[in-house]
């Protein structure tokens, strides 16, 4: 193990953000090479990466109902004053 | 530069913001938590975002912007109607405690595999069922993909809370899943990982 247990707790600390894209440069990869060298700190992460993607796929709505889209698209240029 | 009259900004409003109904009804929908709330939520939300198109700076993000007005109609006009609880829980989310095998791979891990047979409808439903600062947190982040500095401007609160509901959002969601994939038995309890608190395998 070439890293200290407090190396982990930094990163673990900024894990969202480094998963959120809300790092980069330099930070960004001194989280890269931790994670390369530390399976418990990578496992954690990529669980965290395959949950925001199971979060985002399955409660993504996608295209409404068209009978709904036409109904609001009519209440709403109604309303504009068409 | 000459005003623009109301009929060109009618144009410019339907060409322009008409196009993101669908992508505010998914959010609409997570928010008032039923189709008929929402259908309404999102004709009051277009009215506004008209009367205020004027102010919208081009070039900006449309979608956070009109995701903003979404916001505060739905403060202003549902949840005050619904008196659903405006804060969250004071107590701690406690911290999501069962991973404990190894993904080197690149491939899924095994826990996100357990989470993945649970239907699209019960994940829905466990994101509806969150205190709303956590769930307009994770909606925000995870199922729309917006900056914590375009999340901080939609709920007008600072970064630092957008980071702690966030934090907060998905670990209440982890263990609110986990808990539905344990009691519909979609967790084989033969794996070492399904095992709370077990000591990691590996060495």
């Amino acid at each position: 193990m070439g890293h200290a247990e407090t190396d982990c707790r930094a990163v673990l600390e900024r894990l969202y953000l480094y998963l959120d894209g809300e790092i980069a440069g330099e930070e960004c990869a001194t989280i890269q090479i931790h994670l390369e060298e530390c399976n418990g700190c990578l496992h954690r992460y990529g669980f965290e990466r395959d949950f925001k993607e199971l979060i985002h796929r399955k409660c993504s709505e996608g295209k409404m109902p068209e009978t709904l889209a036409e109904r609001l698209r009519a209440n709403i240029r109604t309303a504009l004053g068409h | 530069m000459a005003e623009e009259t109301v009929e060109e900004r009618r144009q410019r409003f339907e060409s322009e913001a008409l196009p993101y109904l669908d992508g505010l009804y998914g959010g609409a929908l997570r928010l008032t938590r039923n189709p008929a709330d929402a259908e309404d939520l999102l004709q009051e939300t277009f009215m506004r975002a008209f009367s205020a198109f004027h102010t919208f700076e081009p070039g900006t993000n449309l979608k956070a912007w009109l995701y903003r007005i979404l916001m505060n109609t739905y403060i202003s006009s549902y949840r005050k109607a619904k008196r659903s609880p405006q804060t969250v829980p004071t107590d701690d989310v406690e911290p999501f405690s069962y991973i404990r095998s190894i993904a080197e791979d690149g491939s899924r891990t095994p826990e996100a595999e357990v989470l993945d047979r649970i239907p699209d409808e019960e994940v829905k439903h466990a994101l509806e069922e969150l205190p709303e600062q956590f769930r307009v947190a994770v909606l925000l982040a995870d199922v729309e993909g917006f900056s914590y500095k375009e999340i901080a401007d939609i709920t007008e609160t600072s970064i630092g809370t957008v980071m702690s509901r966030l934090h907060r959002g998905r670990k209440a969601l982890q263990k609110a899943l986990w808990q539905y994939a344990r009691e519909r038995g979609l967790v084989d309890e033969d794996k070492p990982w399904a095992t709370p608190r077990r000591t990691a395998g590996r060495s």
